[in-house]
């Protein structure tokens, strides 16, 4: 019987109902995408790290501008040698310095042009990336680079650094959308011969298993075997981006537990119009023998369904949410947790449930008396 | 002194709203099992209170009430709901259906609060009050007479000891009139105590006894021994 009250009292509000559970839907897809996005941003944070193929940056020890701000590239033979083996994939060497492009400045890079690409896999080079490696004539140039200094693929064109003066040709086009995009890259000889700085390089970036050792232990192992040079995880780094998600997941909990609040309010005034509306159907009720727990049980059903229907609705268009954002800025889909789904559904009980109380507590002090009298 | 063959008796019965208000004056009444009492009186003579505390929907200031030989005076709410449901049936003027369940439904509602509802029970209360066709249907799509009878079907479903009416036949045309009346009587000879408040003198006239409210006081009390001769 209880099953047919509650159908027939669904049917017969429709429209008060849904604009209900549409108010709580909408705080609780908030919250699923909160929640999904929270548990999955770290996750998708380290696997771009991990896709970025460096873990362990290797930079000079000492302060920049000295003459040992430099790391000697005949180091670098121990990252290849024995005491690291099994750990080191491979590794890039970067060569920085700020050079002149038709009267523009412009910060060039010397790197392995064989290796960067291995290194550095999320790169999209136009221009089928000739880098001719053999020549050292060949530089990768950032989009907006190219853009502002009108560099065009088989382009050539003169680099100053100091009184040195070298031509390359623009072999590809770089979009990274990151710093990436505003600068040039050249083969790591070409640039120390242009900065007068042979054999030396200005920081490493080693890709580093995680499995045979820790990479803490091994970045004691460089720096050991190293001498002058310091080696960062990178999840330093990722700790670093990890304080920004977590004020961004801030701000996010925040709008989300405002929603909820807004939510809340919805239904308390949903509810108290239902119950007001309802009156001498709960007066009804009593006459005929309900107990305050029975019309509670009734209508505490009807908040049940409202919440869990809009929890699991709520969720899933959460998980749509988030999978957008996953989409957008992470390029990867975010994995639906069990986790998220709970948290919404709590969230959505609660928040009906808190909004719903009053007007219940006022429903169960309905004197039959009274209200079937119309008064 | 507790009779055992009266279904209802009063003494002393007073109820004040408020400190100024004296809606009953010390009322003292029985009623015996199986009669039918008809309550008269203008309006605000405190009938409807009266029939209220009987029913167990509100509660006096002072005086007993024994029904079936209990004090509901000293019931707590929660007795007082359960007495209610298992021994008053209710029937009022203005129907009060729930309008999104159907006769049946409505019907089987005073089950659910009761017991256990029972579908083809509910449906012979139904069939019983001439309502056979009709169990499918809203209490929109269905008549004053038919809506009163589904009230009717209601009160009887659960074989109250004490049926209450209050004006039942007061939104009704007269030939709705009659086959509501018709269906009083005939619980009246299954053996109901009948309890109705009514204005319409033709309609006390069916009862065993008639008995008149004035400013919270009974004043009048006739026996209509038309009505009890028919019953014996």
């Amino acid at each position: 019987m209880r099953r047919r009250i509650l159908g027939r009292s669904f049917r017969n509000r429709k429209a008060r109902l849904a604009l209900a559970m549409l108010s709580v839907v909408l705080g609780a897809s908030l919250v699923a995408a909160l929640v999904n996005l929270s548990l999955d941003i770290p996750q998708k944070a380290s696997s771009q790290l991990r896709a970025y193929g460096a873990n362990i940056l290797v930079l000079p020890a000492a302060p920049p501008g000295s003459d040992v701000a430099y790391i000697p590239e005949s180091g670098l033979g121990y990252l290849e040698g024995a005491d690291l083996a099994p750990s080191i994939v491979g590794y890039t060497p970067y060569l920085y310095g700020q050079v002149e492009i038709d009267g523009q400045r412009v910060v060039l890079a010397g790197v392995r042009l064989d290796t960067v690409a291995r290194t550095s896999p999320w790169w999209r080079v136009t221009g089928g990336g000739v880098w001719e490696v053999g020549s050292g004539m060949g530089a990768v140039v950032g989009a907006q680079v190219a853009e502002k200094l009108q560099l065009a693929l088989d382009r050539e064109f003169s680099v100053k650094y100091g009184n040195n003066i070298r031509t390359f040709r623009v072999a590809g086009i770089v979009s990274t959308g990151a710093a990436e995009e505003s600068q040039v890259f050249v083969d790591l000889k070409a640039a120390q011969e242009l900065m007068a700085l042979e054999g030396k390089v200005g920081l490493v970036q080693v890709s580093a298993l995680t499995g045979p050792r820790p990479l803490s232990q091994l970045s004691q192992l460089i720096e050991q075997g190293m001498p002058g040079v310091e080696a960062r995880v990178m999840g330093q780094i990722a700790s670093a981006e990890a304080r920004v998600l977590g004020k961004v997941q801030l701000l996010m909990a925040l709008v989300a537990a405002l929603i909820l609040i807004a939510s809340g309010l919805v239904i308390l005034s949903t509810m108290t119009t239902t119950l007001l509306e309802r009156t001498t159907e709960i007066g009804l009720m009593k006459a005929l023998g309900a107990s305050d727990l029975r019309v509670a049980e009734l209508f505490g059903a009807e908040i049940g369904i409202i919440a869990a229907g809009s929890g699991v609705v709520g969720y899933l268009l959460g998980y749509m949410i988030a999978l957008f954002i996953g989409r957008q800025v992470f390029a990867s889909s975010v994995s639906p947790r069990p986790a998220a789904f709970l948290v919404t559904l709590a969230s959505a009980i609660l928040v009906t449930l808190v909004g719903s109380t009053p007007p219940l507590r006022r429903a169960m002090k309905i004197d039959p008396a009274l209200t079937l009298r119309g008064e | 002194m507790i009779t055992a063959d009266l279904a209802l008796e009063v003494k002393g019965l007073t109820k004040f709203y408020g400190e100024r208000v004296c809606a009953l004056d010390h009322v003292s009444l029985s009623v015996r099992r199986g009669e039918w009492i008809a309550i008269m009186g203008p309006s605000g003579s405190g009938k409807t209170t009266f029939l209220n505390i009987i029913s167990c929907l509100d509660r006096p200031s002072q005086g007993e009430v024994l029904v079936n030989g209990k004090d509901i005076t000293r019931l707590t709410r929660e007795e007082l709901t359960r007495f209610r449901r298992e021994t008053v049936g209710l029937v009022f003027q203005q129907f009060h259906l729930i309008p999104y369940l159907n006769a049946v439904e409505n019907v089987m509602l005073a089950q659910y609060f009761h017991s256990m509802a029972d579908e083809a029970e509910a449906r012979q209360a139904l069939e019983r009050v001439g309502l056979g066709g009709r169990v499918h249907h809203l209490p929109s799509q269905l008549s004053g007479g038919e809506q009163q009878r589904v009230c009717l079907a209601r009160a009887l479903i659960n074989s109250p000891g004490l049926l209450l009416a209050d004006e039942p036949t007061g939104n009704l045309d007269k030939a709705n009139e009659d086959l509501v009346m018709r269906i009083f009587q005939e619980r009246r000879r299954e053996g109901y105590t009948i309890i109705m408040v009514t204005h319409d003198p033709e309609i006390a006239g069916m009862a065993d006894r008639i008995v008149r409210f004035d400013h919270g006081h009974v004043v009048a009390e006739t026996h209509n021994q038309v009505a009890e001769a028919t019953r014996a």
